[in-house]
């Protein structure tokens, strides 16, 4: 042995190389996994659900305290949508345009009541933010249940 | 509690990508490192208080941190399997005189980054004036020099 005194670990540390090469190979995971839109919302990874009077659009994946928008358009005739307050209690609105004339609370419901003219020729657009992180669990249907939609995003840390 | 569990998985993740990315990020502040950092930290800012700006929440968050450094700190003095996980070991790269390619390879150092810490902490000129180098757990290349290839020093 040489006259050096050290606490070397050759193994260890090769160990370590080896370790530190697969965390770049995760890294690189990371980044390929933001650019395909799997990491918050994204044009790629947004959820599109189509039922007989209602369409819905929004991001499958969505960040804590970031707005992230969704789309809903109503089939002719309707003007008003029910969203669960179990959802209401995870998400903040931040915006709806347009601006719906009324608001009617029921035990499981908020009503919101649209201008019918205004929501037969154009979507109604929200942005929301998530207060809370995992899967959002959320229901969003026309007056009476005609249509619905689940809006269940995974909302990251 | 958000703020504590903001404080322990930011610490985390850092740690862990500070440690994936090798030790040579650390020593070598160049200007792209420099840059790296100061983006590192203004990132890392707004994740660890999210939209809180209260000063409870600082409190909360720097409690946190200082605490994990406190019990890493005692783990790895208890511990020589974390000691070595966290800090990692001291790479032998030039022994008696003999310079381990693979070994410095893997470091992603050169010849030159050793002929450079000669240089700068003990004026050698020649590869072979080295006796002894060794990749520091700071990511510092320690330099021992052959006495017999060595000048006296001046001063000192």
């Amino acid at each position: 042995m040489s006259d050096l005194q050290i606490q070397d670990d050759i193994r260890f540390q090769r160990k370590t190389w080896i370790v530190q090469r697969v965390g770049w190979i995760l890294l690189c995971v990371v980044v390929v996994l933001a650019f395909l839109g799997f990491t918050g919302p994204s044009e790629l990874t947004t959820a599109k659900i189509t039922d007989a009077n209602l369409k819905l659009e929004f991001p499958r994946f969505a960040r804590q305290e970031t707005d992230f928008a969704v789309k809903i358009e109503l089939g002719p005739g309707s003007d008003r949508i029910e969203i669960s307050n179990e959802l209401l209690e995870k998400i903040n609105i931040v915006e709806v345009a347009p601006f719906p004339r009324a608001q009617i609370a029921t035990k499981e419901f908020t009503v919101l009541v649209f201008d019918r003219d205004a929501v037969s020729s154009v979507p109604i657009h929200f942005r929301l933010k998530p207060l809370r992180y995992g899967r959002l669990h959320g229901e969003i249907r026309l007056a009476g249940g005609e249509g619905r939609a689940d809006l269940n995003p995974f909302v990251f840390f | 509690m958000e703020s504590a569990l903001r404080g322990l998985f930011i610490y985390t993740i850092l740690l862990t990508i500070t440690r994936i990315s090798g030790r040579r990020t650390l020593a070598q502040m160049t200007a792209f490192d420099f840059v790296l950092l100061l983006i590192i930290s203004e990132a890392t800012q707004q994740a660890l208080l999210g939209n809180d700006f209260s000063g409870m929440n600082a409190i909360i968050v720097i409690a946190t941190l200082v605490l994990m450094d406190i019990g890493l700190s005692l783990a790895k003095q208890r511990s020589a399997l974390i000691d070595k996980l966290l800090d990692g070991v001291p790479t032998v790269l030039v022994r008696q005189g003999e310079f381990l390619e693979d070994r410095v390879s893997m470091a992603r150092l050169s010849r030159d980054d050793i002929l450079e810490a000669a240089r700068r902490e003990h004026g050698l000129s020649r590869f072979d004036q080295i006796q002894h180098a060794v990749l520091e757990r700071d990511g510092g290349i320690s330099i021992i020099p052959n006495p017999g290839k060595t000048p006296p020093r001046l001063g000192r």
